[in-house]
């Protein structure tokens, strides 16, 4: 029983203009290096982060939203997760919204799709009062 | 990145190291004095070095593609030299669309590519 | 009935024919009526207790909070008062009953006393206090749910597994089990086990997750059986902790990939050309981590072409194609051009039948061909290289 007990410290980023974007990646960057993500698993992890950060501030009520990052284990293994939350309008369909060109606000729409291809895993729980997108990657 | 960016002239070609971590504003200013530098010197080829990048997301990656545009529209040929393995991975499974943009392992083999994209643009041919 | 005497007579007379300890008492408590169940339940004959308190049944606890004035006003407050509790026999052994009290009325409604009938529920109580035995001596975690999801009950083991105190699960749902992700889909499955309840493992084949109370999360097998109790239906769910199980797979499956990833080497076959010779079916994490392999070497040895040889693939499908596909873009993202080699026919076949637009990607029959092609591409470029030295050099003088 030894999985999961090991829980650092949790880091916050506020995300609310486009300068928060290296704060998030600076924050993904040193979560993947304590959890000892390779270049290219971290490399992925912090791009999903950058596509998801862009998605709050487009799509957010008044831009805002906020990540958390935390190193997990489980079989084995070290990850990070990501957990970016705002209290936007929600997604009407997130089906839709994980399909590749799909979009509402006019860009390549990859940020849900292409971001899910880059990590190990990814949630979405979203309402009309907000969205939570949970990503999670795994090391080796 | 603040400050203006560093751009190299070597004979007719200019080079320009992209380094660190960018943010959005960064990356639109690049795209200008690039832009505006090419047109002013009359380059005929433009070599960017993304290897000091450590993250190209599809924000970075569009305005890449949109600057290779305009300059090709100014009459000049670009090549992108130093992807990363990590970087190069990424975007493809990000699918961020790049085809268009021509690509070489390092500034040297950059150069040879340059010279044929040119050789190729003066004859008519599309490549 | 005329008076209250003859309303009396027909209790008692009533009382006679019933298994249940029966006691008639006056307002006050004291024992008027005692049927024979009562002697055989508590061991007093009917001489011994009236005109005593009712309350030479209680436990001295019971006695010194004064249940009989609990039991009497609560009766009268509501018409019947229900309880259950410990009672004490003549020779002082215990046993636990279930009673009720009813307030008696005389014609005019004025309270002319009660009646209180007395159960023994101790063998009821010794099932119970078996199955919680069995429950808390289980090796799994167990947790028995209402059918609202609700916990009802859960053994030490789920305390220990979930890092919860029972206190906190119960009357809780089962999803705080489950981790958020989860819980949508849990709460769907779970009612659908209750309609058409029946012993078996859940999630067969799934990957099953719970999660602690401080977040953390750990596989799980679980196994379901109904329970039928006279609280209606149950569900008993048996939780087992397999990380260290899933860890022991997950360690065989790195072995295994590793021994496949040590037979499909990168190999340099000439000065600036690689070849990647794959050799057996590509899942995702196979195909990434050749793709990752091939790309350090690229950037290591400053390769310009790479040959992906695919005579050892048995059958390319569509994801096969796509990590191919994959593989090529990358590569010529760094900059190095790609070749197919080892293509059969019914490979071609199938590439093109399966609509995969491998783009303008360059491909030969067989990886002499293949290596030929990239000598060419290699001299071409060495020779425009110079050139543009040459340029440059000018350039700088």
């Amino acid at each position: 029983m030894t999985a999961g007990l090991a829980h650092p410290a949790v880091r916050t980023v506020e995300i609310a203009t486009e300068a928060d974007l290296i704060r998030v990646r600076q924050a993904l960057r040193a979560a993947s290096e304590q959890a000892g993500l390779g270049l290219v698993d971290s490399t992925k992890l912090i791009t999903a982060g950058s596509e998801l950060t862009r998605n709050i501030l487009t799509y957010a009520t008044g831009g805002r939203g906020t990540l958390s990052v935390e190193q997990v284990r489980a079989l084995g293994r070290n990850g990070v997760r990501g957990t970016f939350t705002d209290s936007g309008p929600g997604i009407p369909d997130v089906d839709a919204a994980l399909t590749d060109g799909f979009s509402t606000g006019g860009s390549l729409g990859l940020g849900l799709p292409g971001s899910r291809r880059l990590v190990d895993e990814l949630t979405v729980a979203t309402s009309p009062s907000g969205t939570t997108v949970t990503v999670v990657k795994w090391g080796r | 990145m603040s400050e203006t960016l560093p751009i190299l002239k070597i004979g007719d070609t200019l080079l320009v190291a992209l380094q660190g971590d960018l943010d959005d504003a960064a990356v639109v200013r690049i795209e200008e004095q690039l832009t505006q530098e090419v047109a002013r010197v009359h380059a005929a080829g433009v070599l960017i070095d993304v290897s000091g990048l450590t993250v190209v997301d599809s924000f970075i990656a569009r305005v890449l593609a949109r600057v290779v545009a305009m300059i090709r529209l100014l009459g000049a040929q670009t090549v992108v030299v130093g992807i990363s393995p990590a970087v190069a991975i990424t975007l493809v499974e990000l699918g961020v669309p790049m085809g268009h943009l021509d690509t070489a392992l390092n500034a040297e083999q950059g150069l040879a590519l340059l010279r044929r994209l040119r050789a190729a643009a003066d004859h008519g041919s599309d490549r | 009935m005329s008076d209250d005497g003859t309303r009396l007579r027909v209790l008692e007379a009533v009382a006679t024919l019933v298994s249940d300890g029966i006691a008639t008492l006056d307002p006050q408590g004291v024992v008027v009526g005692w049927n024979a169940a009562a002697t055989e339940l508590t061991g007093y004959e009917a001489d011994e207790v009236i005109g005593r308190s009712v309350s030479l049944l209680y436990t001295e606890e019971d006695t010194a909070r004064d249940l009989l004035a609990t039991e009497l006003d609560g009766s009268r407050g509501s018409g019947r008062f229900e309880t259950e509790g410990v009672r004490v026999r003549k020779d002082g052994s215990r046993f636990r009953a279930a009673v009720v009290v009813a307030p008696l009325t005389g014609a005019d409604g004025e309270l002319t006393g009660f009646v209180k009938v007395l159960r023994d529920v101790t063998s009821r109580r010794a099932d119970e206090a078996m199955f919680n035995a069995l429950l808390e001596s289980a090796p799994d975690a167990m947790v028995i749910v209402d059918p609202d999801g609700r916990i009802t009950l859960v053994n030490r083991q789920a305390e220990i597994m979930f890092g919860y105190h029972r206190e906190e699960l119960v009357g809780q749902t089962i999803e705080v089990l489950v981790p958020q992700r989860l819980r949508g889909r849990h709460v769907h499955h779970r009612d659908g086990f209750f309609a058409a309840a029946q012993v078996r493992p859940m999630g067969v084949d799934l990957d099953l997750f719970g999660v602690r109370k401080d977040g953390s999360e750990l596989p799980v097998e679980i196994s379901l059986s109904p329970l039928d109790t006279d609280r209606g239906r149950q569900v008993c769910a048996a939780i087992r902790d397999v990380t260290e199980r899933r860890e022991q797979a997950e360690r065989l499956r790195r072995q295994r990939d590793e021994i496949m990833e040590l037979s499909t080497p990168v190999i340099q076959v000439w000065d600036r050309v690689l070849a990647l010779p794959i050799i057996g079916t590509l899942d995702s994490g196979r195909a990434a981590r050749l793709t990752e392999a091939l790309l350090e070497k690229i950037g290591e040895l400053q390769a310009e072409v790479v040959i992906l040889d695919i005579s050892g693939v048995p059958t390319v499908d569509t994801l096969v194609a796509q990590h191919l596909l994959k593989t090529v873009q990358a590569a010529t993202l760094m900059g190095a051009s790609s070749i197919l080699s080892g293509v059969r026919p019914e490979t071609a076949q199938a590439i093109v039948h399966l609509g995969i637009d491998l783009g303008r990607l360059r491909s030969r029959n067989t990886l002499r061909e293949a290596l030929q092609l990239a000598l060419q591409i290699v001299r071409d470029r060495s020779s425009a290289m110079s050139e543009a030295a040459a340029d440059v050099a000018g350039a700088a003088w």
